[in-house]
């Protein structure tokens, strides 16, 4: 299950996840943010009530990424320690711009 | 052929018959034998008594008469005179027979007319000859007679014997005894003594042995005449052989209808011992097979329920005779149900055996039919007490495991209290309140008891057959034994653990002789272990659902779950994006979790092309689609990632050592009773 929320306010947008990020859930989420990016500059996602995340999430923050550094920037904020394991694992905290707790 | 037979059925009856009828012949001529020797020796003896006291009855009839002196001379003058013209002559002298005649003296004799004296001494004459011949009828000797020695010769006063026919004619010439007697009665005479003589010899006449007995009538030391009796051996012989004869005929007869009977009740006993072996090698042989019937009943748990099915079952029955009135049963009712059951009958051997296989029968009827346990047991009951005339009654434990969610009914009709083990945890007595028998009344309502087995829990039901088993020192097994043994299994197999209980009580009553039906069961449910879904990732939440609650259950940590949880998903991801291509196919999940080195396993098998993704090289992070990074991820998640192309499968197997948890070991869910 993944829940998601967000607060636009001129060229900054912030998204909230909550729950899994999963091959099933990614895809959705996905379609989902990449719809809201038209004249983003700056992308926060807020994973503080992020439980979960396989490859498959993290593919998608790939993607966004390579997305946001055509038109502005993205971070991700509020990331837990065990999100951030995997983050970490797949050497991903160098290439994202991860803020932990 | 069949008097071939019968004689090979009877060889012992054959020759006890001889034998018993050889004994009893030999029995027979010796008893003969010797009752004849006897008998003669007391004839012989009888004999002697009875020619004496005949001798001795003569002898005082002569003597009864005062004037016998007087008479012996008129007798011995008148002899030749007592002829039938004299006796005419003497008709009128009625006189005579007015007088005692034995009274009449000597002197009166004499003093009477001569023609008087001779009336007198031949009606005396005749009185006395017929007295004698009276004695000789009564007696049978060979000759009764009396004699008087006139110069040298015997004079025969009286005689008596079987061939003269007239014993009152008194003959000049003795009867041929074939015996002299004159040297015998000259010697009486010369000594004068009223003692008897008996002499004893051979008759020149039928040269057979006789014997004499001589009787003298002595008055003042002079011989007036002798009395004699002869008897003739060869009659005494005669008739004691005779007699000896027919008894011993007699003897031989009872002897052989004795045999006869005797062999009769041997054949009889024979034939009988013959029909009642038959008769029990029939009845074994029918016990035997209606024991091969009674235990084809119980079900192999072990052929029926693999660890696919998700529970572990195993049960021992042995009865106490060749059939018994316990049974245990397990069956399944649907793919995901299972009813499991162990009973005990009121009772041993075949009433028992009927009752329960009614029961057993009953019971399975009713479960398959989609009835709950306690709906079935109320069922059955009504229909088992109503027709029960023999008071039989069944107790049961019975119950329906769901072995997709543990969810299990449970009724329990009067039988003994099981143990149930959490997994991890120790065995404990579940005590709970219990129905009355099946078969008691038909008033008795029955309810379902629910539970949640969780998988790794295991109970053990048993009859009272184990814990009333009693060793030679007369203490029961009991239930504390029990639970001992139980916590004292270092295997959580169900098969492993009846056999250590078994072996246990066998240990516990060794030698004593098992009184009652021994009956145990444990069922250990593991839930399904293995679960086969479409390749798609609408399957990922079953599949994760599925390897999660099994990890949970075998222990492991919140961390631990994530990161099975990752590996799972990566590893299913993988094979959904790459093994059947465009095509479809499935994934067989398969959870093993081993107990004794805490590892965690979960194998992928899918039936796709063959490629091994543990192959590829850590990802590349620069790429769009980074490859490989969910199957770098799992690697890094679990202990050990193992992939092999087995039989046409993909088999991708992740392994996971939970025991380093710390969190491991907290107390594992128990069996709890919602």
């Amino acid at each position: 299950m993944l829940n998601t929320r967000m607060n636009k306010t001129d060229e900054t947008l912030t998204f909230y996840l909550e729950g899994d990020l999963d091959r099933i859930t990614s895809a959705d989420f996905e379609k989902e943010i990449f719809a809201c990016l038209s004249d983003v500059t700056e992308l926060v996602i807020d994973l503080e009530q992020l439980e979960y995340i396989s490859s498959a999430g993290l593919r998608s923050f790939v993607k966004l990424q390579k997305q946001m550094d055509k038109q502005g920037t993205m971070r991700l904020v509020h990331v837990k320690p065990g999100v951030f394991e995997i983050f970490d694992l797949g050497g991903f905290t160098d290439y994202l711009t991860i803020e932990a707790d | 052929m069949k008097k071939k037979e019968s004689k090979k059925k009877y060889p012992f009856l054959l020759k006890s018959c001889g034998v018993i009828f050889l004994i009893f012949l030999a029995v027979s001529i010796i008893s003969s034998v010797y009752t004849r020797r006897e008998y003669l020796e007391i004839h012989i003896d009888e004999v002697e008594k009875n020619t004496e006291m005949l001798n001795h009855y003569a002898a005082e009839r002569l003597t009864s008469y005062r004037s016998l002196p007087v008479l012996i001379d008129a007798w011995e003058r008148d002899l030749e005179v007592y002829s039938s013209a004299f006796m005419a002559q003497l008709q009128s002298s009625a006189w005579v027979n007015q007088l005692d005649l034995p009274e009449v003296t000597a002197e009166r004799v004499a003093a009477m007319k001569n023609s008087d004296q001779r009336a007198f001494g031949y009606v005396c004459y005749t009185r006395i000859a017929y007295g004698f011949d009276l004695m000789y009828n009564s007696f049978r000797p060979t000759a009764l007679y009396c004699v008087k020695m006139v110069g040298g010769s015997p004079a025969y006063l009286f005689w008596s014997d079987n061939n003269s026919e007239n014993n009152y004619m008194i003959p000049t010439v003795p009867h041929e005894i074939g015996w002299d007697d004159r040297p015998a009665l000259n010697e009486i005479y010369a000594s004068a003594s009223p003692d008897c003589v008996m002499i004893k010899g051979e008759s020149s006449v039928t040269g057979e042995d006789q014997m004499l007995v001589y009787t003298p009538i002595v008055e003042n030391g002079t011989v007036l005449c002798v009395i004699v009796c002869a008897k003739d051996w060869v009659e005494v012989e005669n008739d004691i052989s005779h007699s000896a004869f027919k008894i011993a005929v007699v003897n031989v007869l009872l002897l052989f209808l004795l045999t006869l009977i005797v062999v009769a009740f041997v054949y009889r006993y024979e034939r009988e011992k013959l029909r009642i072996a038959a008769e029990q090698q029939k009845t074994q042989a029918e016990m035997a097979i209606a024991a091969k019937i009674q235990s084809d009943q119980m079900p192999d748990p072990a052929r029926e329920f693999s660890a696919q099915k998700g529970i572990d079952i195993s049960g021992f029955i042995k009865p106490a005779r060749d059939i018994g009135g316990d049974f245990f049963d397990c069956f399944m009712i649907d793919d995901s149900h299972t009813a499991i059951v162990i009973a005990d009958v009121s009772d041993k051997g075949i009433p028992a055996a009927l009752f329960m296989m009614l029961t057993k029968t009953l019971i399975k009827s009713e479960l398959m039919q989609g009835s709950s346990p306690a709906e079935a047991l109320n069922r059955i009951n009504r229909q088992v007490s109503e027709q029960n005339a023999q008071g039989m009654f069944v107790t049961i434990w019975l119950a329906v495991v769901n072995l997709l969610t543990g969810a299990c009914s449970v009724v329990n009709a009067g039988h003994e209290n099981p143990f149930v083990k959490p997994a991890g945890g120790a065995w404990n007595e579940l005590r709970y309140h219990h129905a009355l028998a099946v078969g008691i009344t038909p008033k008795t309502v029955y309810t379902d008891h629910k539970y949640t087995l969780n998988p790794g829990d295991s109970i053990f039901v048993y009859t009272d057959g184990v814990t009333d088993a009693v060793n030679s020192q007369h203490r029961r097994y009991g239930c504390e034994r029990l639970k001992a043994a139980l916590n004292g299994c270092a295997v959580s197999g169900a098969e492993s653990l009846v056999r250590l209980v078994r072996e246990d009580v066998s240990a516990f009553f060794a030698g004593e002789e098992q009184f009652d039906d021994i009956t145990m069961l444990c069922v250990r449910f593991l839930g399904f272990s293995s679960i086969t879904v479409a390749a798609q990732n609408g399957s990922m939440n079953a599949v994760n659902a599925f390897v999660l609650s099994k990890a949970e259950t075998f222990g492991a940590s919140k961390q631990a779950l994530k990161e099975i949880r990752l590996s799972v998903e990566e590893i299913f991801g993988n094979i959904v994006d790459y093994a059947y291509g465009e095509g479809s196919g499935t994934v067989a999940v398969e959870v093993m979790p081993d107990e004794r080195t805490k590892v965690f396993s979960v194998v992928f098998r899918d039936s796709g092309a063959p490629f091994d993704p543990t192959a590829r090289e850590s990802p590349d992070l620069t790429q769009q689609n980074v490859g490989g990074l969910g199957i770098y991820l799992a690697k890094k998640m679990m202990d050990e990632l193992e992939y092999e192309y087995k039989d046409g499968h993909n088999v991708l197997t992740m392994r996971k050592k939970l025991c380093s948890d710390a969190s491991f070991k907290e107390e594992p869910k128990c069996l709890t009773q919602e």
